[in-house]
């Protein structure tokens, strides 16, 4: 699966940084992953060129599902930076392909 | 069990194994690995680092590790290696980058490496020949685990008596590679730790 994100450049060109709208924080959970595990908005694979320093534009970001919450409409997912978060049901999108 | 060079180039061929671009030559049971781009030498930027910790409340050139996370803080606080100054310990020379002793800064390798497929696990590691002269290419994190596939990021250091010389495509590095005995039933991200309410990077690393 994949979550819809913003995409920003990487601490190296390999990465990139993205940043998500988690249902439990009002805060962006921000991070970072080689950018194979990231694609554009419409699924292509990103430039290889990044954005600017600071810049974002839409995507999207890897994800596993690892639980659904059926009564609470939520999902546990792990992301490629190592990280498991908990997201609404209704982000997950069929996975561009690798 | 670790491969060969022939099991090596039959991995890549077959697609369990990513190495890309691909080698062109195998070691006996290793793989070679190069610097990237000189763009692709950095170090921290402790000044960026030193105002955001200010704003927590710490001081300067600390850094809470416990709670510290290399892929939310390198976005923010990497930044490429500045020309020669008189204090620096790592400074860009022309298409070089001089590693003085005590230096330390970090390189993405021209390679991504590792198993999609989760086939594989890799191990980075050093060149005896170059470590014979002070210099240390990764420290305490050699694997690569199935699953995962990406730039690796060296970690280097100089802890000789010379002024390395360090420039795109040197070979420092090379990974081996063995066979993981069954598919892992997690994936790298599954055995990760839970975050629920991490917000911005900041360097207290308060979550």
């Amino acid at each position: 699966m994949a979550l819809p994100c913003e995409i920003g450049q990487g601490g190296f060109s390999g990465y990139r940084s993205f940043q998500l709208q988690l249902p439990c924080i009002s805060e962006k959970y921000f991070s970072s992953a080689p950018y194979r595990y990231c694609w554009d908005e419409d699924g292509h694979r990103l430039p290889t060129t990044p954005p600017q320093r600071g810049q974002f534009v839409s995507g999207q970001i890897a994800a596993n599902v690892l639980e659904v919450y059926g009564e609470r409409n939520r999902a546990l997912v792990s992301i490629p930076d190592g990280e498991r978060v908990e997201v609404d049901m209704a982000m997950l999108q069929v996975r561009p392909r690798m | 069990m670790f491969l060969s060079d022939r099991d090596l180039s039959w991995a890549i061929e077959r697609g369990g194994l990513t190495v890309e671009p691909r080698p062109g030559s195998f070691e006996p049971s290793s793989i070679e690995l190069h610097l990237d781009r000189i763009e692709e030498a950095k170090i921290w930027d402790m000044t960026a680092i030193n105002e955001e910790g200010a704003t927590h409340g710490l001081e300067p050139n600390t850094l809470l590790i416990g709670k510290y996370k290399f892929e939310k803080f390198a976005p923010k606080f990497l930044k490429p290696i500045p020309p020669r100054s008189s204090e620096e310990k790592v400074f860009r020379k022309n298409n070089s980058v001089v590693l003085k002793p005590h230096g330390f800064m970090l390189w993405q390798t021209k390679e991504a490496v590792g198993s999609e497929t989760g086939d594989y696990i890799c191990f980075i590691d050093g060149k005896s020949t170059k470590a014979r002269a002070g210099l240390i290419v990764h420290l305490t994190a050699p694997t690569v685990y199935p699953g995962w596939v990406g730039n690796l990021t060296l970690e280097l250091a100089n802890l000789g008596p010379f002024d390395l010389i360090l420039k795109e495509d040197d070979v420092l590095t090379q990974i081996t590679v063995a066979k993981v005995s069954s598919l892992p039933a997690q994936t790298p991200g599954e055995a990760g730790s839970v975050t629920m309410k991490q917000s911005s990077v900041d360097t207290s690393g308060d979550e």
